[in-house]
């Protein structure tokens, strides 16, 4: 853990309410950047983003240290996603069908070059966002985790709280069960 | 056909989380299968796909909301340990229930010690008495009291009328002969020396009481697969199943797809059919290790034992053949079907199947076909068989019992599409259940 962020965890413990207000700054981006692919929802990851940081908040001196900060955060969060995510399956299903936020995201720019290719792409896009939205929130942490954070398998058995086998087993699943949906999504086109 | 175990090395290829010797392996694996490259390739591009997935913009800043909540709601840094903040939401919930489904069952505990320590006491106390006075002697006043077996109705009369022993303050100090002869003897005094109790009356009025109802046993009935080539096996599990109509059987096994093999064989040698979900098919084919649902109905119980044997049988017969193979099935787990899994199958076939079934009995109406048709059948059975069973047409033997028809579902974690067109094809082809035939959810679980 990085010296800067055990002294404002300090000085947060002992009433410096600002000093929380750095961490929210520093990590909030990437916090929120991941749980909006857990929930695939801009609302949604709000609520789930500003939770985690409460919680965090109240339970900092349960944090010993032994990992990153952000990592500690990072379970709170995704856990808190995972959580959201179970209680609103059905809504979050439906709206996903309903509405098209999906189309909505600002296209990658370098892929504007060629008219044709940019909307391939959003096509493209969409049904990967689609699939992972279709799969359980365990499977899509898992994936989110490891190719959209980039986690090694130790990081992400730490923060979803499982064994290294559960996660590898959970990884094989969800890869191939995200190969089905997109496959499957593809014949429909 | 690439083995599940090389379809995980693949995963975790795309993962880059092998050893050297995993990766060496999977090195040999894409220089000589064409399938294992296209797979790697594809969940490759998977990966990449998810990785390009646009970031979003952060719509706020946190920090004014954070630190606004914090200053509102008056938290302080630490002021509870909540190491992990969703697991204390989500068990907050069960705990609730389970502290609440333990106060019922200890009032309940607490309510029937109470009931059976006052119900018992009295009958043992009578019993003591009968051992102390022996043999009854025949006194005038017994005679007056006429035969000893008191019919039921008049103990009901009885116990309805008097207050209960526990509810009379004096009873518990009075002798329980003294108790046990007056309710038969209304209208004698206190100084009258009471006559010993009559054995018969405790008992009629004990089994009143307690007259036990036998519940639904509902704990799971394990059989050795292999055991069922011997008949006691057999008929124990007959005689299980004779027990009710509908059962949830499971079947542990190492990899769901291959012991679909051997339940597929086992079908086709007893002419059972096999209805496959399109979900299911793809799995299947795919030799996933994946659980699969199989709804039969119309089986007996005899049929269905001699299904499971067959697929025991398949089973040996499959390993037998090969090096280092392993049976796939070796225990059947049966229970009877609860009130949940009868639910968890209406929501897999999208109906209740029992409640279905018996709208097609002949007194009902079935909700799938005009009136016009049952009636046509009803006129139709009346004249060939005087409102009875079909008679077969002059000239060709006698009809089969209806063929049991399985469909065969995904199951836990993946659910089949509902209303799909096995699923409909499966219900729209249903039969009347026939007298002691089953319904039965066997579920091949993969380990």
């Amino acid at each position: 853990m990085s010296a800067d962020d055990q002294r404002l965890i300090a000085e947060c413990l002992q009433g410096n309410t600002a000093a929380f207000g750095v961490l929210v700054r520093r990590y909030q981006e990437r916090l929120y950047h991941s749980v909006y692919r857990l929930v695939e929802n801009a609302e949604d990851a709000q609520d789930v983003v500003q939770e985690a940081f409460l919680n965090a908040y109240q339970s900092l001196d349960g944090f010993k240290g032994d990992s990153q900060f952000f990592t500690w955060l990072y379970r709170i969060a995704v856990n808190t996603a995972i959580s959201f995510k179970r209680k609103h399956r059905t809504l979050a299903r439906m709206e996903t069908q309903n509405n098209g936020e999906y189309i909505r995201e600002p296209l990658d720019s370098s892929a504007a070059s060629r008219p044709e290719y940019a909307l391939e792409q959003a096509e493209q896009q969409t049904r990967v966002r689609q699939a992972l939205a279709r799969l359980s929130p365990e499977h899509r942490a898992v994936l989110v985790l490891k190719d959209i954070e980039g986690q090694k398998y130790e990081t992400m058995a730490e923060i979803l709280q499982v064994p290294i086998g559960t996660i590898r087993s959970r990884l094989h699943r969800a890869r191939l069960e995200l190969r089905e949906l997109l496959e499957k999504s593809e014949q429909e086109k | 056909m690439l083995l599940d175990r090389e379809r995980r090395l693949l995963t975790a290829y795309v993962d880059g989380e092998l050893s050297s010797r995993q990766r060496r392996y999977v090195v040999r694996l894409l220089h000589r299968s064409a399938e294992a490259r296209q797979l790697l390739q594809q969940l490759k591009a998977d990966a990449r796909a998810l990785r390009q997935l646009p970031r979003p913009s952060l719509p706020i800043d946190f920090t004014e909301p954070v630190l606004r909540t914090i200053a509102e709601r008056n938290l302080s840094a630490g002021q509870c340990r909540i190491v992990k903040a969703a697991s204390v939401t989500v068990w907050i919930g069960p705990l609730v229930s389970w502290a609440a489904a333990a106060a019922v069952l200890l009032a309940l505990g607490v309510a029937s010690y109470f009931y059976f320590a006052a119900s018992l006491e009295q009958p043992a106390q009578t019993e003591i008495a009968q051992q102390q006075s022996g043999p009854p002697p025949l006194t005038p006043q017994s005679q007056e009291l006429g035969p000893p077996i008191i019919k039921e109705d008049e103990t009901q009369t009885a116990s309805r009328e008097r207050p209960a022993p526990k509810n009379d303050p004096s009873a518990p100090a009075e002798p329980p002969k003294v108790v046990q002869h007056r309710r038969n003897q209304p209208k004698s005094s206190p100084a009258e020396k009471p006559s010993p109790p009559k054995e018969e009356t405790v008992l009629a009025e004990r089994s009143e009481m307690f007259s036990l109802e036998r519940v639904p046993d509902l704990l799971p009935v394990v059989v050795k697969v292999s055991d069922l080539v011997h008949p006691p096996s057999r008929k124990k599990l007959i005689d299980e199943l004779r027990k009710d109509d509908a059962f949830h059987l499971e079947l542990p096994c190492l990899n769901g797809s291959k012991a679909f093999d051997r339940v597929q064989n086992a079908a086709r040698t007893l002419h059972i059919g096999l209805l496959i979900d399109k979900q299911a098919q793809e799995r299947i084919k795919l030799r996933w290790r994946a659980n699969y649902g199989l709804y039969i109905e119309n089986i007996t119980p005899e049929e269905l034992t001699q299904f499971v044997q067959q697929i025991g049988m398949e089973d040996r017969k499959s390993a037998a053949g090969k090096k280092n193979a392993e049976t796939q099935i070796d225990y059947l787990v049966l229970t009877r079907l609860t009130a949940g899994q009868r639910k968890e199958l209406a929501t897999l076939l999208g109906m209740d199947p029992p409640t279905a079934s018996k709208t097609t009995e002949p007194l009902g109406a079935d909700p799938h076909h005009p009136l016009s048709d049952t009636t046509a059948r009803q006129v139709g059975r009346a004249l060939a068989g005087q409102g009875g069973a079909l008679r077969p047409e002059s000239g060709k033997p006698e009809g089969q019992p209806p063929q049991p028809i399985a469909l065969v579902l995904t199951y836990n974690p993946i659910r089949p599409s509902p209303g799909s067109e096995e699923i409909k094809q499966f219900l729209e082809g249903r039969r009347p259940i026939r007298t002691g035939a089953l319904r039965v959810l066997l579920v091949l679980r993969s380990s």
